[in-house]
């Protein structure tokens, strides 16, 4: 199951040493793409800057310049962000050490040999649709085609902000405005033609969709709003991720009654889980300030006193 | 406007009582009449003595003469669980027998033969086929079918499977208020924010919208799946049965021909206290005494203490309303247009009572039997059409949302919510579980659909095991699971495993569901 050809031909660089796990690669490939195979590292990169690449194949162990610097002079360079880059390799590797090297050196995938034509195949096609730029597909308007572009490419690393195309500061009403505009080009209902042609693309532009609507849930209510705020200003999270201490510290700020009580509980709570009790105890003293008559808020500021006695004592 | 292969895709409304098929044939809707010229078809399946299977508006005779046979209200059944309460509900209230069969799944029992309850909304939904296909002089097998905002997961899949046991390719599982919403913007440029007040033969639900233009936003959804006409009808059967008790002396409460009449005769005078202020109830023979009299039942209803009877129905309906604009933090006087949708809606009581709610009076300008139909073919025709074109600039784009939160059940029953109800959809959530004891190789994971906190008080979907996990110590192994909610509203459990990233091998039972076997089998019978 491959996507259709797009107008041109797609060029694919095969950069491996091993004689066979190479050739094995060019017969896989050549149908779809226009191969151009290496087994040194150095010829492989001179191709590159003279020709542009759709797709890369990169082994590890490759001789002259390493895999893993080829990957990342390959995304470095011009049209590197739509190139797709597969690192492989015939010796074993840890996976979580394959997920970093992925990560520090640009690659796209990681496909430990032996592998299945098929899981070739996806690995390929799946890194496809996540660089190749939607304009070459010929199917969508360029106006289209170049807003889904970098959505399609980067969703999982954008904030929801951006995602949304709002700012930080947005009010509702802008929230929803960007919520409609990004659905009419990226709700999978739009791409009946992109779902019976090029499936993989397909599968891309629905998990974007995913992450819009999580962005919409989470800024459309005012609690989820602020704990993502602080996420991500605090620590560059671009995700809300669900925490079990997350419920608890939900229904602390639930029993607020005024706005700055709960973001001075949320806070606290915040300061707590970083270890900084001191500072909780600050922010649940503004708490208390705002809200005296809460016997919620009065409870928990006691809490934080008190473990705040306790280390002071040494006691913990 | 046609697409490139000339293919048109149908919306059908199936219905507790009714069925209605529709279809857009070059930017104009057609709702599908059959070879009598009616665009309503009944939803029976009546399995006669010779063998033969009568569908639709030719079952309405056996209906009433030979109720045992014949299968009505299948939407009442369809993806319920053996054992729930509305199962144990129909079993005292349908007059045809319903069986446990496999898998917690209800089988309906006529003439010696098994059916599973997609079976027979298959037949109904192939009826609704050949009639638009008839219509279109062209074999039709693209659809658009349509399920209650409430519908929980299961009871969708089922809808899904019926579809495809009719012969159908099923494009979208829709809504059905949010068709009646898209039934009603096509055409008219609105931007306002909308409710559809849908209360139909077997079930009401409400929706909340905002359309903008083309777009056609859900805000929240909430609905009453034991609350519909039907009720209305049951409580003017009770009064004649009382009536007939105090007329003559002795009681017919047990003879299901008797209240299956009763009830006809109760849809038919409610139908007519809508249009008059008064109405006769004329049965004849209705009943044989104990010494041999045959028994009419005649008396004359008014509308006026008709309609105080059923006030508390209808209330009911308001404390479901009262939820949805809770659930989106909307009043009721923000409303600025209110739908009404299902043939429940022709009561003047309910016209009232809703006028009186939402602070203005309701739309009324559209067919409310059709309307859901209508929309149904709409969004049929917007899946295949190309919205970046000219010609499909103007097509509309629903962002519907998933009508209860999908959750698991954790330490000490309680009830972990992955997903919110009323998130749009498609959406997905990923939550990591690990291995409490060592050498574990499998995870179990109950899913439910609802709102409680206590999970076994929430509908239970089914369970999936995670098997073949690598054998470490406990805490060790981290499964990452992702619940996917797609746009049907139908779930998708993937897992990995989190360290490797290999896909988790998963197995899923689906309570009330059917086998892949079984399914074969079912489709070989329905071919």
């Amino acid at each position: 199951m491959a996507d259709v050809d797009p107008p041109s031909r797609r060029q694919a660089l095969v950069a491996v040493t091993a004689n066979p796990v190479r050739q094995a690669f060019v017969r896989l490939l050549q149908d779809a793409f226009e191969v151009h195979a290496f087994e040194d590292g150095d010829a492989a990169w001179e191709h590159a800057t003279q020709q542009p690449v759709d797709l890369a194949l990169i082994s590890r162990e490759l001789r002259g310049v390493a895999g893993t610097v080829l990957c990342g002079l390959l995304r470095q360079s011009k049209k590197g962000d739509t190139l797709g880059i597969i690192l492989t390799s015939t010796r074993y590797q840890d996976p979580l050490t394959a997920a970093s090297d992925l990560s520090a050196h640009g690659a796209d995938a990681w496909l430990p040999l032996p592998a299945a034509p098929e899981l070739v195949g996806t690995r390929v096609w799946e890194v496809l649709a996540r660089r190749e730029p939607l304009t070459r597909l010929g199917l969508l308007p360029d106006a289209v085609a170049e807003a889904l572009t970098p959505v399609v490419r980067d969703f999982e690393h954008m904030s929801y902000f951006a995602l949304l195309g709002v700012g930080e500061d947005a009010d509702s009403a802008a929230i929803q405005q960007g919520f409609h505009a990004r659905s009419l080009i990226l709700h999978p209902d739009r791409h009946g033609r992109l779902k019976a042609t090029y499936p993989f693309v397909f599968a891309r532009v629905t998990a974007a969709y995913r992450r819009l609507s999580e962005a919409y849930k989470t800024l459309t209510d005012a609690q989820t709003r602020r704990e993502y705020l602080l996420a991500y200003r605090r620590h560059g999270a671009v995700r809300l991720e669900h925490d079990g201490r997350d419920d608890r510290a939900r229904q602390e700020v639930q029993r607020c009654t005024t706005d700055a009580g709960r973001a001075a509980v949320l806070e606290a709570l915040e300061m707590r889980s970083l270890g900084d009790l001191e500072a909780g105890l600050e922010a649940m003293d503004v708490a208390f300030a705002a809200e005296p008559d809460n016997p919620d808020v009065h409870r928990l500021r006691g809490a934080f006193a008190k473990l705040v006695s306790v280390i002071e004592q040494g006691a913990l | 406007m046609a697409n490139e292969d000339s293919e048109y895709v149908i919306g059908i409304d199936l219905g507790t009582t009714n069925t209605c098929v529709a279809v857009v044939v070059d930017g104009e809707v057609h709702v599908i009449p059959d070879e009598e010229g009616e665009t309503l078809q009944a939803s029976l399946v009546a399995f006669l003595e010779d063998g033969s299977v009568v569908v639709g508006n030719g079952a309405r005779k056996e209906a009433v003469t030979d109720p045992v046979n014949t299968i009505s209200s299948a939407k009442r059944l369809i993806g319920q669980a053996w054992g729930n309460s509305t199962i144990k509900q129909a079993r005292q209230h349908l007059p045809y027998k319903i069986a446990k069969g496999p898998n917690q799944a209800p089988l309906l029992d006529v003439r010696g033969r098994k059916f599973a309850v997609p079976e027979i909304s298959g037949m109904v939904l192939r009826r609704a086929k050949d009639i638009a296909s008839r219509y279109l002089g062209q074999s039709v097998t693209k659809a658009v079918i349509t399920v209650p905002a409430n519908f929980n997961d299961t009871q969708r899949q089922m809808t899904r499977l019926a579809g495809e046991l009719a012969g159908l390719e099923v494009l979208r599982i829709i809504n059905e208020p949010t068709a009646a919403a898209l039934a009603y913007g096509y055409g008219r440029d609105v931007r306002a924010r909308l409710v559809i007040y849908d209360f139909g033969g077997g079930t009401f639900d409400i929706t909340l919208l905002d359309v903008r233009h083309n777009v056609f936003e859900v805000l929240s959804t909430a609905g009453d799946s034991y609350l519909g006409g039907d009720d209305f009808d049951t409580r003017l059967a009770q009064y004649m049965l009382r009536g007939f008790e105090k007329q003559y002396g002795f009681k017919i409460d047990h003879d299901p021909v008797v209240r299956g009449r009763l009830k006809q005769v109760g849809e038919k005078i409610k139908r007519q206290l809508s249009n008059k202020e008064r109405a006769i109830v004329n049965v004849r023979d209705l009943a044989v005494a104990p010494d041999g009299r045959h028994c009419d039942l005649r008396f004359q209803v008014d509308r006026a203490g008709v309609h105080k009877r059923f006030a508390d129905i209808v209330q009911r309906t308001f404390l479901v309303c009262d939820e949805a604009l809770a659930n989106a933090h909307v009043s009721a006087a923000d409303v600025q247009g209110v739908v009404l949708v299902g043939g429940s809606t022709r009561m003047p009581l309910v016209r009232e009572m809703v006028e009186q709610y939402f602070t203005q009076p309701p739309l009324t300008d559209i067919n409310p039997d059709e309307v859901v139909a209508v929309g149904a073919a709409i969004q049929g025709a917007a899946l295949v059409a190309d919205p970046f074109s000219p010609a499909g600039a103007h097509q509309p784009l629903l962002l519907d949302v998933t009508p209860r939160s999908l959750g698991v059940e954790v330490v000490g029953g309680f009830y972990d919510v992955l997903i919110d109800r009323n998130t749009a959809v498609p959406c997905e959530q990923t939550r990591v579980f690990a291995t409490s004891q060592d050498g574990q190789t499998t995870v179990r994971l109950q899913i439910f659909q609802g709102e409680s906190r206590v999970a076994s008080d929430n509908v239970k979907l089914g369970e999936i095991e995670l098997y073949n996990l690598r054998p470490m110590p406990r805490g060790m192994v981290e499964i990452e699971v992702t619940f996917a909610i797609d746009a049907d509203g139908i779930v998708d459990v993937t897992a990995k495993d989190r360290e490797t990233g290999i896909a988790q091998q998963t197995r899923v039972m689906v309570t009330a569901g059917f086998s892949d076997e079984a399914v074969r089998v079912m489709r070989r019978r329905n071919q």
